[in-house]
């Protein structure tokens, strides 16, 4: 099987999860307006659209199982700045927040980590191909 | 490590997506073995010197 092939997959696998996701997001929404539930059903609804993030990182995954060696190699350059920039930002902030510094939300960590992933995809393959 | 990836897949008219397809690997792990940023495991060794039909003696030599 060819790489191009492997990236065609990811995209079409990870481009599922999110159309599942999105439509799992308007399903929750739309539901929460009309029935209006609390306890239980209330949080199971406000969870549905996990289903397709779980979809997602599940994708990430194969995708990560079918790279060759030197493409985990150059994702694992990334992952390490990633993991370890948002330590530093986010502890950083977790400091300043008793001095008035605006609550960060949980939902910000990830983006966090995307942003640094890709400047350090960027970084990682500038480094192999100078 | 040095190697004579590229000038052994050149004598073969091969391209380096040629090769990477041969070797089951993408373009670019290709591109940083013949620029010598990285060096494959043994696996990947064995792979790319039974491509050529060589040694890995033969492809790699360490840095002098």
């Amino acid at each position: 099987m060819t790489q191009q092939w492997n990236t065609k997959k990811y995209m079409i696998e990870l481009g599922a999860a999110l159309l599942v996701y999105a439509v799992l997001l308007i399903l929750s929404n739309t539901l929460e307006r009309r029935l209006q539930p609390d306890g239980a059903l209330l949080v199971a609804l406000n969870l549905m659209p996990i289903l397709g993030v779980l979809a997602g990182a599940w994708a990430i995954v194969r995708a990560f199982f079918r790279m060759d060696e030197f493409q985990r190699r150059v994702q694992f350059d990334a992952l390490v700045l990633a993991f370890a920039g948002t330590a530093v930002i986010t502890f950083s902030w977790g400091f300043v927040e008793d001095l008035g510094v605006p609550h960060l939300r949980a939902f910000m960590v990830w983006p966090i980590m995307a942003v640094l992933w890709v400047t350090g995809l960027v970084i990682s393959t500038w480094r192999y191909n100078r | 490590m040095k190697n004579s990836m590229r000038d052994l897949r050149s004598a073969r008219g091969w391209s380096q997506q040629e090769l990477a397809e041969r070797l089951g690997v993408s373009r670019q792990t290709v591109i940083a073995i013949e620029r010598e940023r990285y060096d494959p495991s043994l696996p990947l060794a064995f792979t790319i010197a039974a491509c050529f039909g060589l040694s890995i003696e033969e492809i790699f030599q360490p840095k002098a």
